[in-house]
């Protein structure tokens, strides 16, 4: 598995752990799920074009501060920046750069996610994805068990794990992790969203 | 509308793309398919790539989570054609392919980093598996000469590669423990501990779970649990306590084919006896469940049981809709 770095360990463990925290701080910022997130993407991928990330300390932090960077980026490119935006990224900062809570806890959260995820999957891709990842089996054993060939086994996982991904970042059937900050940075974003309409 | 066209890149129809090349590639590197060469050139052309490849590479990563078997186990849902495969798999003695692969579920990213890559890190163990029909008892012996004994209506899968690692899926087991290089790393969804060598019970129910150390200890999250102790899972609640060997007695007296009521109510009793039965018993009187008894049965007898409940309480059973339904029988002086 050479096609596997240490970033993608890194990330994995370090960060995109904290995801859901991710998407609420951007979800706090910006006007709807659909920007928070394409902030939340915007972040990530800065982090990939990093040298020296394996000397950042506390990396949920960094990349807290990174999506804030980029709102505030944004924030100038548009005419007008009003104190109210300032004011809101200084206390969502505050907010969500206290320690990361109870890390076992979001864990098993997402886990549980991950879990009903999987059984919302087609029973074939799921039979496919069960078979390779719960029971290890190579995938010319996981064709033999199901009777199709490896190719096909090879396409019920990729279906089975865009529709995963898809279905955790909320993309599918929306999750509604934003909805709660939503209300509560309702003023705040109405600013932004009259600036918006007047450029 | 400065930036928008920026912006647009990042927008759901082209962060789908990205979320659908990656899966496409990880999936490819994983069967062995992909030209790894033709990877390398489309991770390194745009940080976004590599985003979305670590991002579902996390998620690919979950789906191997020692804990997923047990919670899709939980939930019901798993299809039965395809559970009834993986035990014929599991039977036909899966364990010494199990061992023969040396694959490792790997601890942290420190250990694994210090190990010299990150090979493990994707990687599912392959797993035997053996499992109880209701009523059946079945020891396993374990590849390292190690014990399960499964008590009714259990699962159990294991791995025993550079860890030893089992998983209790469902029902109850007793594990008998050798030394070995490592520590037993036990598994389930609601309780986790790493045992040393010695005797552990562990019993699975849909709320709580028990694991007694009866000989030995089991370190359980930052917790060691020494001999003549219990741990409790409730929730997300643990709690440890002193285990009395009367209890713990009676609670491992299904290894021999019998089961203990110690003052216990009827209801109690009932739906402990129903864990072994092919149909159920039924208190079909509210004022007869607190009842009280003690005794000790055969589990293969259920008879007697029931003849005990008629002899000693005057609670009588009868066959209804397919259930046995245990009622208090007519006062002996009420017909006169």
């Amino acid at each position: 598995m050479a096609w596997l770095r240490d970033i993608d360990v890194w990330f994995a463990d370090h960060v995109f752990l904290h995801r859901d925290r991710h998407r609420r701080y951007a979800a706090s910022i910006v006007r709807n799920a659909d920007d928070a997130e394409e902030l939340v993407q915007e972040a990530y991928a800065r982090l990939f074009a990093l040298d020296n990330w394996r000397s950042i300390a506390n990396p949920h932090a960094f990349t807290v501060r990174i999506i804030r960077n980029l709102a505030i980026e944004k924030a100038r490119r548009a005419d007008v920046v009003r104190i109210g935006d300032a004011a809101l990224l200084h206390r969502a900062e505050i907010a969500d750069e206290q320690p990361t809570p109870d890390v076992v806890a979001a864990d098993r959260s997402e886990l549980d996610r991950v879990v009903s995820a999987m059984q919302e999957l087609p029973p074939r891709m799921r039979e496919a994805l069960y078979l390779r990842r719960v029971e290890g089996l190579p995938p010319p054993q996981v064709a033999e068990k199901m009777n199709i060939s490896v190719s096909t086994v090879e396409t019920h996982l990729v279906k089975g794990l865009r529709l995963l991904i898809r279905r955790l970042a909320g993309r599918d059937g929306q999750n509604g992790a934003e909805n709660s900050v939503q209300c509560e940075a309702t003023d705040k974003t109405d600013t932004i969203r009259n600036r918006r309409e007047t450029t | 509308m400065r930036g928008d066209g920026q912006d647009g890149y990042y927008k759901e129809s082209s962060r789908d793309d990205l979320i659908d090349q990656a899966a496409a590639w990880l999936v490819a590197l994983d069967c062995g398919t992909a030209d790894e060469t033709a990877f390398e050139v489309w991770r390194n052309a745009d940080p976004r790539h590599a985003s979305a490849f670590a991002q579902a590479a996390a998620t690919w990563r979950r789906t191997a989570d020692p804990r997923v078997p047990g919670l899709l186990e939980t939930s019901g849902q798993t299809e039965l054609a395809a559970e009834h495969a993986y035990y014929e798999a599991g039977s036909r003695g899966a364990a010494s392919s199990a061992m023969s692969r040396r694959t490792a579920l790997s601890a942290g990213l420190a250990a694994m980093l210090a190990a010299g890559g990150v090979t493990a890190w994707l990687a599912v163990p392959q797993r035997a598996y053996a499992e109880t029909m209701v009523g059946e008892r079945r020891q396993i012996m374990l590849p390292d000469g190690s014990t399960a004994t499964l008590n009714t209506n259990s699962r159990i899968g294991w791995h025993f590669g550079s860890e030893r690692s089992i998983w209790l899926e469902r029902g109850e087991a007793l594990f008998d423990v050798r030394a070995g290089d490592s520590a037993l790393r036990l598994h389930s969804d609601a309780i986790g501990a790493e045992l040393t060598p010695g005797r552990f019970g562990l019993r699975l129910e849909p709320d709580t779970a028990r694991l007694m150390v009866l000989a030995g200890s089991a370190k359980v999250q930052s917790y060691t649990i020494g001999s003549g102790h219990v741990a409790v899972a409730r929730g997300s609640g643990l709690s440890i306590e002193p285990l009395d060997p009367q209890v713990a007695a009676d609670a491992t007296a299904w290894e021999g084919g019998r089961i203990v009521f110690n003052g216990m109510t009827l209801g109690q009793a009932v739906a402990e006896y129903n864990r072994y039965l092919p149909y159920s018993i039924v208190v079909a009187e509210p004022a007869i469940a607190s009842t009280r008894l003690g005794g000790e049965f055969r589990i293969s007898q259920p008879d007697d049981f029931l003849r005990s409940l008629e002899d000693g309480f005057g609670i009588q059973h009868r066959w209804h809709d397919g259930k046995i339904q245990l009622v208090s029988a007519p006062s002996p002086t009420g017909g006169g």
